[in-house]
């Protein structure tokens, strides 16, 4: 290549218009400097020269550009401080939500799990499709079984639930313990903060007085001290050697405080109990499906072998990434998504719309700038520099917002979403910001920038920006319609939420949840090693709640409805089986439950009676109506009825009392068995009925506590009231977020409707004058103003109806007792738009009407 | 911009970045055409100062936006006759500031030479 030649290339480096300029200049410069050049080594200096002076003075140029556009861009939004707060406030409130709602997607579906190649380590289920069971954790013969038998992992492990009561070392506390397997470690790929992990050994019984502290306890409850690792701590009472340090976020849980030897007695399990989580790692190569067949052929075997156990059960696979974050969250997520992308979409479509209004006026300005020799290319730099400027600020703004949003999620989500715990403004989340705020200053910048470039001299001079006609106007309309058309989809999405909501907080729970405070109990076993220790507790501690002031009764149960835990089901037999109850029984729920819990919270009794203290010998039971009918579809009458559990044991119906949801408020009851427990108090849950605000009840409780064991901590004490809330929790974020997305959204496009009327009625006053004087009348001039952004909001109307209807079968499943193509909600959303657009027409137009044609055709 | 303000003080510019310098003290011994500063800064430095390209064009473009300098109408350059270049030509703001600059380095340079940092001409 000809030295010159290549010059002239590296020439474009520079601005175009730092190029028109000078470019022939320095080729003619570089052309007489080269020939002055004589010798191969004095020109390659002159090249070392000369590429880096290039590169260096090209950057430069660039840099004193942009850094003049900016100040320009700067001095004339100050100079439209009107258009410039609305660009950057609508341009906040978009940039600001879709932040907040992209760290929730960031934070439990983004961010990779703790685990070496998590896509290897899948989550082992039990299933029984003959049960109606289609999850279920996994009993611990089992798992040795699949040890034993199953090729296609490199390892499986187990995970079982402890409650604990931390003590010794100041304050009793309750802390939530996981016992896994010994390999567990290494099978995950979980690296401890510090310290080391089990040994195989510590997984035998008798070695495994050790534990593994999360880093949030070590943290809270020793301060962060080192010392720990050696140290032994008392868990139920028992001593254990902590020696290691684990950290909080551990992929499947962020909320385990201790991680424990697991060890499996065989002797004293029972196959059918299903108890347990098991994660496995798939060998290199095993494809799910495989592993999955492979695993379920174990579990036939074990079905022949065990008959009694195992009937029907066989086993479900499921990457830990599908188990952690379940379907429904992930569609919640993926909604909300939708919904602020398109509440963005609507910011940008509304600031574009301002955008080119601006952009028409300024053509003059333009127009001048032309004709003093500026290129239409620097035109558009300076444009898209404008535009920048304008996102980075709005930009800026956003992140401020983003973060207060995030914050507030922070309180709401933790409860409700998987992976949640952490959620903050962290530099992933900036980077998306950034990436946002620049596409969105490029891609609005586009819109005036596409009317500059076909600015020309001539009419722009001419014209001086009087004309509403062309691409501008054309644009600005489909703008409009965009907008509603957005506006339409997510107002329809929130109130078809809304009305969700609403159902849902008038469901029956099937008790009387007002006046009620709930307390867990959870004795250790090395101190209350005896049925009647843990009885004896209890009976103190409930007559000793009676005797205080404002409470009417108190009782307890295995678990609380509502109170997030206790998944405890139980098949149940009729000993007379009618023909349709299935010979493996029917799957309801079983709560243990003292003689004056069902009082207390005030279940409705429909038939027999409820317990009293004498039925404790008794094996009395108290079934739910709903399975009452399951088990004896032919209405005859249950009472005195026995029936046999799971267990073996055979108990009496005694009543019958209404259904209960247990689980979620959202939930079909199935049923469920109430009988006392045979034996074991020692996690109990405490409900007390109150004629005070429950929650004044709280320092007493601790007191009453205090007084029978100063080593017993409180756990969980909570109004009945607050449980069902934080019930609610999820579907009130979910509504309270998309609504406000729909509002702003509908406000954006009155605002644009408004304003593209405003703007014909100002652009075209001559013409509409000239109708007036011809003998139009004031209305004709309204409808002639506002015709094309009436046209285009019904249109935009009509393709929003039609979007949501085929968008909204994604929320069905955020959906309760509302049909997503809702047809009262659509014809709400047609009627309630069609007013605001019409409002949004009509009080701008009103300026037509106004116009005196003496006047304006005078002006001009 | 600088030079519309009647209240200017040169020094406000100061120090001049070295080929801005070089540039008006080229510029300050008769109107010249780039290659033509090049080649005096070149002359005026013992070939110690050779202005590049870049360089030149980027602080001329930088010297008219402050008023330092201004453009004349095209000339045939006297050396290639065929060629029209463009010449510029030192404005009094842009003397002003020369002037300052000079002074500048002299003041500089009589520090170091009390030092005895700066050897006396024979």
């Amino acid at each position: 290549m000809r030295p010159d030649k290549f010059y002239s290339i590296l020439l474009r480096l520079y601005p175009a218009a730092f190029r028109d300029e000078y470019e022939r200049e320095m080729r003619l410069a570089f052309k007489r400097r080269y020939r002055e050049t004589d010798g191969l080594v004095k020109r390659a200096f002159l090249w070392l020269a000369i590429l880096p002076d290039t590169f260096t003075t090209a950057a430069r140029e660039h840099f004193d550009m942009l850094m003049h556009d900016i100040r320009y861009s700067l001095r004339t939004l100050r100079k439209s401080p009107t258009f410039t707060a609305a660009v950057v406030l609508t341009l906040a409130l978009g940039i600001g939500a879709t932040t907040a709602i992209f760290s929730l997607i960031h934070t439990v579906l983004l961010r990779p799990l703790p685990y070496i190649q998590s896509d290897r380590v899948v989550r082992v289920f039990e299933t029984n499709a003959s049960l109606n069971i289609p999850r279920f954790s996994a009993s611990a013969l089992n798992f040795l079984s699949w040890q034993e038998q199953s090729r296609s992992f490199e390892g499986l492990a187990a995970i079982s639930g402890v409650a604990g009561n931390l003590t010794g070392d100041g304050e009793p506390q309750r802390v939530i313990a996981d016992a896994v397997s010994t390999n567990f470690w290494t099978m995950t790929g979980i690296r401890l903060v510090a310290g080391r992990t089990f040994t195989a050994e510590e997984g035998k019984s008798g070695n495994d007085r050790v534990a593994i502290m999360s880093e949030g306890l070590w943290r809270q409850r020793y301060g962060g001290d080192s010392g720990i690792i050696g140290r032994t701590i008392l868990l139920n009472s028992e001593p254990r050697i902590v020696i290691g340090i684990a950290p909080q976020d551990m992929g499947h849980t962020a909320r385990t405080d201790l991680w424990l030897p697991y060890v499996i007695n065989p002797a004293q399990e029972n196959r059918g109990n299903h108890v347990i989580t098991v994660v496995g790692r798939l060998r290199e190569g095993v494809t799910l499906a495989q592993a999955d067949a492979e695993l379920n052929t174990v579990a036939e075997r074990l079905e022949q072998e065990f008959p009694q156990s195992n009937k029907g059960w066989r086993v479900r696979l499921l990457t830990v990434k599908d188990w952690i974050v379940d379907a429904d969250s992930r569609t919640s997520l993926y909604v909300l998504m939708a919904a602020v992308g398109l509440l963005l979409a609507a910011a940008c479509a509304n600031i574009a719309a301002l955008l080119v209004t601006r952009a028409t006026g300024r053509s003059h300005e333009f127009g001048v700038r032309l004709a003093l020799g500026a290129g239409s290319g620097r035109l558009i730099r300076q444009l898209t520099t404008e535009s920048l400027v304008l996102a980075s600020i709005g930009g800026g703004f956003g992140v401020l917002i983003g973060a207060g949003a995030i914050r507030w999620l922070a309180t709401k989500v933790p409860n409700q979403l998987p992976r949640s715990t952490n959620l903050n403004l962290d530099w992933p989340v900036l980077v998306f910001a950034l990436v946002l705020t620049t596409t969105v200053g490029i891609l609005f910048g586009l819109a005036p920038s596409w009317s500059a470039r076909k600015a020309d001299i001539q009419t722009t001079l001419r014209e001086s920006g009087r004309s509403s006609t062309g691409a501008g106007a054309m644009l600005r309309l489909m703008l409009v319609g965009g907008q509603v058309t957005i506006a339409t989809v997510l107002v329809v999405a929130a109130l078809l939420l809304i009305q969700s909501f609403e159902r849902l907080q008038k469901v029956e729970v099937g008790f009387e949840p007002d006046h009620l405070l709930t307390v867990v109990m959870n004795l250790p076993a090395a101190k209350y090693d005896t049925p009647d220790k843990g009885q004896n507790f209890f009976n103190t501690l409930l007559s000793d709640i009676r005797a205080l002031p404002g409470v009417v009764s108190a009782g307890v149960t295995s678990s609380i409805p509502m109170g997030g835990r206790g998944y405890t089901g139980m098949s149940i037999v009729p000993i007379q089986r009618p023909a349709d109850v299935p010979e493996q029984g029917i799957q309801a729920f079983w709560r243990w439950v003292n003689s004056e819990y069902l009082r207390t919270i005030k279940v409705p009794l429909k038939l027999g009676r409820l317990f009293d203290a004498s039925d404790l010998q008794q094996q009395a039971i108290i079934l739910s109506e709903s399975l009452v009918r399951r088990l004896w579809p032919d209405g005859s009458n249950p009472l005195d009825r026995q029936v046999r559990l799971a267990n073996g044991v055979i108990y009496t119906v005694i009543g019958v009392v209404g259904d209960i949801r247990l689980q979620a408020l959202t939930e079909e009851p199935i049923g469920t068995m109430y009988f006392q427990p045979p034996g074991g108090w020692r996690a109990l849950s405490v409900v007390i009925r109150t004629t005070v605000p429950p929650e004044n009840l709280t320092p007493g409780l601790r007191d009453v506590v205090k007084r029978i064991d100063p080593h017993q901590p409180l756990f969980d004490v909570r109004t009945m009231d607050r449980i069902m809330e934080s019930n609610a929790e999820r579907p009130r974020v979910q509504t309270t977020l998309l609504t406000a997305f729909a509002t702003l959204a509908l406000l954006l496009g009155a605002v644009g409707i408004a304003g593209v009327v405003a703007y014909t009625v100002e652009r075209r006053t001559r013409d509409l004058a000239v109708r007036l004087a011809l003998g139009a009348t004031r209305a004709q001039a309204m409808s002639n103003a506002a015709r094309g952004a009436w046209i285009a909001s019904i249109t935009g109307l009509v393709l929003g109806l039609l979007g949501a209807w085929g968008l909204n079968r994604w929320l069905t499943s955020m959906l309760f007792e509302v049909r997503p193509d809702d047809p009262f909600t659509f014809t709400a959303v047609a009627a309630a738009l069609m007013a605001v657009s019409f409002a949004a027409c009509w009080l701008p137009a009103r300026r037509a009407a106004r116009i005196d044609p003496a006047i304006a055709l005078k002006h001009d | 911009m600088p030079s519309r303000h009647s209240d200017f003080e040169p020094e406000s510019l100061l120090p001049l970045p070295q080929a801005a310098f070089h540039i008006l003290v080229a510029l300050a011994q008769g109107d010249r055409h780039g290659y033509a500063i090049m080649q005096d800064v070149a002359a005026g430095t013992d070939g110690n100062l050779k202005l590049n390209p870049g360089t030149l064009y980027t602080t001329i473009r930088r010297l008219l936006e402050q008023g330092l300098v201004i453009e004349l109408d095209e000339r045939p350059d006297p050396e290639e006759d065929d060629e029209r270049r463009r010449y510029y030509r030192l404005t009094a703001i842009g003397r002003e500031v020369a002037k300052a600059e000079a002074a500048r380095i002299q003041q500089t340079l009589a520090f170091a030479r009390q030092a005895g940092l700066v050897q006396k001409r024979g």
